[in-house]
């Protein structure tokens, strides 16, 4: 009888879960959709011709869109919705002949964003590591107020720093992406990215690592490194990310329009050119999404990261 | 997978270098077309190019601090750095002014930086003023000199202008001086060339609505709108119209003495009179010319006898506004039989009010004052003007009239031919002396001129830029007439706050 | 003896090679970063560039008094008082729903990501064109019979630019998060079950506990990328957008167009003083409830 009751209790509990499981696969489903809507609608409205997408989006009624106006109120001027659509009316990839061909000024823009990016990167985890390291095995009574300092750094918005920096540049006159890209590669983000990973890591095997007579640079490479792949990759996201989208800096400490890496054109073009600007924004987000996929590895691990590997 | 992927980044970024690196080239060319350009009109005047004219790229990431040390006596000594905002056109006066001054003066240097982009201009303006690393002259197009005034970074010009002995005051329009003093009567920013707003009324409208504004030393834009708005109400069709400049921002433009109080951080935007007021220019048809759009009113095309095609085409127009040197002279010309009157300033206040393209001032970081202001003064000063083109003269000075008296004279004399020998071409006649006609019409025009007029102590174009898309809401009629005269004067008392 | 000098000294060479690793960091940190803060910190006590006169705190008691910076400063805590903790909550609830699903949990993982490398500049129009007065969520609003408003320019501007900061960084969150909780043994909870905890009393006394640090650098850079969201609000409104979303950062950015060094380290100074003190609470209370509950 108990066990009967049992059977149907057990029973009831797996045709619950499944339910439930079936309700969550499609909430986070529909939250997957909604957070790529906006990508996916820059890269079909990429595929529109100019006139598209005037007559799509601007709030003028135009011989192309005049059907489609609302008369809101009589004696009110016609309304024009948004007619924004996953699906042009005319697939075309002129967008991206124009961007390519016909304005080769913007490829230099792309380098320079490059150029401004990659170093950022490469220095930050270079300079955090051995310092996030350092700051885990260091024995010091000041450690903790020394890493507050860094958190407060970290929190100050760039304008703050923006005229000291450039007193800097001219008084030893550094050249303009030295002005940008050495404030970069010092910033304490990395190390408390980096630190927060290594304070789940177990002293034991550090210490008997020590004990066994390997000095800190063997330690550092072999046995935390791989372990602290995941964080790395984040905060190698996370840098690229944020100097891919650099505005402040660039507009000030830049002279010469062409040298300007392209996130300061974007919003430029947005207002002048709407067909080139997806195609420009969608050109622009490849560099990163490749970046994202080649780390993904990395961060999956994160994601299914149980214990510490020996 | 990966390696796949790693591949793509590869060859993106190489694609990116290698287009990027054979623009390189491309580069060069645009620098080099800007410079034969410059070339081209400098050349106008017998002179040729050489180092003085630095571009952005390869100019002047050395700040040369170098002191300067000037002998009135023996010449000038010095370097001075200008800083210029890359005007529309081919011809420069700073350039051109310059090259003469170094010529003059051999011991003097003098290293100009062009800019071409207005955001980038501002904000590199702003951060060399305050790292204290800025030109000794700056051109102020687009950026806030009041405030800078205010913040004490502009040197004061009057004790300069007085202690030299060379400048001569009778011979410039003192009156556009005194125009740009601020609120102590110190000079922070001196124009090198000015324009008087003003209107133009058809003749037949003026006798039938009784509005001789002629006589009566202006009209404001206050008294435009109501007559506007009469006018309207008493013809059968409601078709009447203003012409491009009367979009809705024109109000603030010309009213803002009454809306806003700089001096106590004050805004009068939510009176019953400035509700009505919105009503009325809500009521304004604009030519077909025009078109309000969401950033801002937009004017197709304009020319030096539209504004006939613009009174003629549309039988019932009210204002037009004469926005250039040769409008202004075009209607002061004793013509036959012109439709539209002779310009009525714009008052604001009882005083008509002005504007300068072209203003120039000296920061307070400057080493050598003198020497800054001795070039300044050059540049205003009286200079040949190439008789042949009369567009190259006044795009040289912004296409404003310039503030020296003889070069004024010059010019109008330039224009007044021109207009002369042209006005028989679009229909209009004139009868009598060409040289009597002209001399008379130079002198109402330097008389006109010699007006006491008022500057917009804002900068417009952020005041505008700040008002705008609340006025366009309400416009296309999405917001009502209280909730924009609401959101407007939070907005401009945060503005004014700062 | 030997023996323990040598010790010794291999601890001191230890100590050294520790203090070499940080060097190059605390440099640059000190170069780049301190000693700028220091140099604005002496902009603010002077009252103009040119005439470097000494005024001390009158610039901070101007800047504290002005009405734009006192309306800034309650947008800002608006925005970070309901922003920072909607995001929080939102991402440890994803996270632990992800944590529920049996396949495709790097995938989905994966997907919130992408919003947070984003360039600002290209998804702008998109918000644009949702939220402005002819965007879609007037049509929709307009279709069902509803009143339409300008959302851009009304009272409800925070709430947009709630979801669009909401939008970029669940992500971060959500992985942070999903790291916590994989870290929890799921020991503690087969002894909660086995003691007849309910699932609520497991959630606080287990869960809330132990995702504490982890909570903290998520609080920690949801902080940071709030003030990252001017770029968004200037992208879609400009220097001078409408009074419910001028931000500290408008002020800073205006101050810093109109080249007034002083009042705009002064502000400086007064946010990095406000966040100085948030920040020591926050260690405080982290200090003593990780006492009290380990």
């Amino acid at each position: 009888m108990i066990k009967r009751k049992n059977m149907i209790k057990r029973k009831n509990m797996i045709k619950r879960k499944t339910w439930q499981g079936g309700l969550l696969y499609i909430s986070i489903m529909a939250l997957a959709l909604l957070t790529l809507l906006p990508i996916v609608l820059l890269v079909t409205n990429s595929l529109m011709s100019g006139r598209e997408i005037v007559s799509r989006y601007s709030m003028d009624i135009t011989v192309f869109n005049v059907l489609n106006t609302e008369y809101i109120k009589a004696g009110d001027a016609p309304f024009h919705f948004v007619e924004m659509t996953f699906l042009p009316d005319y697939i075309t990839f002129y967008q991206y002949f124009k961007l390519f061909f016909k304005s080769p000024e913007y490829l230099r823009l792309f380098w320079n964003s490059v150029i401004l990016c990659v170093p950022i990167v490469v220095g930050q985890c270079i300079i955090s590591v051995p310092a996030a390291y350092a700051f885990e095995r260091l024995q010091w009574k000041y450690k903790e107020h020394l890493f507050f300092i860094y958190i407060i750094v970290m929190l100050m918005p760039t304008q703050v720093l923006l005229v000291p920096h450039y007193l800097l540049a001219e008084m030893v006159t550094l050249p303009p992406y030295l002005a940008i890209i050495l404030p970069g590669i010092f910033s304490p983000l990395g190390i408390f990215l980096l630190r927060q990973q290594l304070k789940g890591f177990p002293h034991e095997c550090l210490e008997a690592a020590q004990v066994d007579g390997a000095a800190h640079g063997n330690i550092l490479y072999h046995i935390v490194l791989p372990n602290m792949k995941p964080s790395v990759a984040v905060l190698v996201m996370i840098t690229f990310a944020d100097y891919w989208n650099i505005v402040d800096q660039a507009i000030v400490f830049i002279k010469n329009v062409f040298d300007e890496p392209m996130s300061i054109a974007l919003s430029k073009v947005m207002q002048n050119d709407t067909g080139m600007f997806f195609a420009m924004a969608c050109f622009y987000i490849v560099p990163i999404v490749v970046l994202f996929m080649a780390c993904r590895d990395y961060i999956s691990q994160e994601l299914s990261f149980v214990g510490v590997k020996n | 997978m990966n390696k796949f992927l790693k591949f793509i980044l590869v060859i993106i970024i190489t694609m990116g270098s290698l287009t990027g690196c054979s623009f390189e080239a491309k580069n060069d060319e645009l620098y080099n077309s800007k410079l034969e350009e410059i070339t081209v009109h400098l050349n106008k005047y017998g002179e040729s190019v050489d180092e003085l004219i630095k571009s952005p790229q390869n100019g002047n990431n050395s700040t040369q601090k170098e002191l300067a040390t000037d002998s009135t006596d023996s010449g000038l000594i010095g370097t001075l750095r200008i800083s210029v905002m890359w005007p529309d056109h081919e011809t420069n006066l700073i350039a051109v002014a310059a090259k003469k001054f170094q010529a003059l003066y051999p011991e003097v240097k003098i290293q100009i930086q062009f800019h071409d982009d207005v955001l980038k201009y501002q904000a590199q303006t702003s951060v060399e003023l305050m790292s204290n690393t800025a030109a000794d002259i700056i051109d102020f197009f687009y950026i806030p000199y009041e405030r800078y005034a205010a913040a004490g970074l502009l040197a004061d010009l009057y004790p300069l202008m007085n202690a030299d002995d060379s400048f001569h005051k009778e011979d410039y329009f003192v009156n556009v001086f005194e125009a740009f003093e601020d609120s102590q009567n110190g000079l922070f920013a001196v124009p090198l060339s000015f324009i008087f707003n003003s209107v133009s009324m058809r003749q037949d409208f003026m006798k039938s609505f009784d509005a001789e504004f002629e006589n009566r030393g202006g009209i404001s834009y206050q008294q435009m709108l109501d007559l506007y708005v009469r006018a309207q109400a008493g013809m059968e069709d409601e078709n009447l119209y203003m012409s491009e400049f009367a979009s809705a921002t024109s109000w603030f433009e010309f009213e803002w003495d009454n809306l806003v109080d700089t001096r106590n951080k004050k805004v009068y935007m939510n009176t019953p009179e400035f509700l009505s007021n919105l009503e009325k220019i809500k009521r304004i048809k604009l030519t077909e010319n025009v078109t309000q759009t969401k950033d801002g009113p937009g004017v197709i095309g304009s020319g030096y006898f539209i504004r006939d095609e613009i009174f003629k085409r549309n039988p019932a127009v009210l204002f037009v506004l004469n926005s250039s040197i040769e409008e202004n002279i075009q209607t002061l010309l004793p013509f036959h039989d012109m439709i539209y009157s002779k310009p009525i300033p714009i008052l604001s206040d009882g005083m008509p009010t002005m504007y300068a393209p072209f203003v120039l001032g000296i920061t307070n970081t400057c080493q050598n004052k003198e020497l800054a202001w001795k070039f300044l003064s050059y540049c205003m000063a009286e200079r040949a003007l190439p008789v042949k083109e009369v567009d190259t003269n006044s795009f040289l000075f912004r296409l404003g009239f310039p503030i020296n008296k003889q070069n004024f004279r010059k010019l109008v004399q330039a224009v007044a031919n021109d207009t002369l020998s042209k006005g028989g071409v679009a229909g209009y006649s004139f009868s009598g002396n060409r040289t009597a006609v002209i001399e008379e019409s130079m002198a109402q025009v330097e008389k006109w001129c010699g007006m006491k007029g008022k500057v917009m102590q804002m900068d417009l174009n952020l005041f505008l830029d700040l008002i705008y898309p609340d006025l366009y809401q309400f416009l296309i009629g999405k917001q009502t007439a209280e909730q924009t005269a609401a959101r407007i004067q939070t907005k401009t008392e945060i503005y004014l706050n700062e | 003896m030997n023996v323990t000098i040598r010790s010794r000294n291999k601890k001191k060479y230890r100590e050294w090679v520790l203090w070499l690793l940080l060097l190059p960091s605390l440099m640059g940190m000190l170069i780049f970063y301190l000693l700028p803060f220091f140099l604005s910190m002496y902009y603010a006590m002077i009252d103009n560039v040119v005439s470097r006169r000494f005024v001390g705190l009158q610039n901070f008691i101007d800047t504290f008094r002005n009405l734009s910076f006192q309306r800034a400063l309650k947008n800002t805590a608006f925005f970070i008082l309901v922003g920072v903790p909607l995001n929080l909550i939102c991402s440890f609830i994803i996270a632990s729903l992800l944590k529920k699903m049996t396949k495709l949990k790097g995938f989905f993982g994966l997907i919130f990501l992408i919003p947070m490398i984003i360039p600002a500049g290209a998804v702008v129009f998109v918000w644009k064109s949702i939220f402005d007065v002819n965007g879609i969520l007037n049509w929709v609003l307009y279709s069902v019979g509803l009143p339409m408003k300008n959302w851009l320019e009304s009272e409800w501007v925070l709430g947009i630019v709630i979801i669009i900061f909401l939008w970029k960084n669940i992500g971060i969150g959500m992985i942070l998060f999903w790291t916590g909780l994989n870290r929890i043994p799921k020991t503690y909870y087969e002894v909660a079950r086995v003691e007849g905890g309910s699932a609520m009393r497991q959630f606080f006394n287990i869960t809330l506990v132990y995702i504490m640090p982890t909570g903290f650098v998520a609080a920690l850079l949801s902080i940071i990328n709030s003030f990252k969201i001017f770029k968004e609000v200037f992208l879609l409104f400009g220097n001078y957008p409408s009074e419910w979303v001028y931000l500290l950062q408008h002020y800073m950015n205006n101050q810093f167009l109109a080249a007034n060094a002083q009042k705009l380290s002064a502000s400086a100074g007064i946010i990095s003083a406000f966040i100085v003190s948030v920040l020591f609470f926050f260690f405080r209370s982290q200090r003593k409830l990780s006492e009290h509950f380990s």
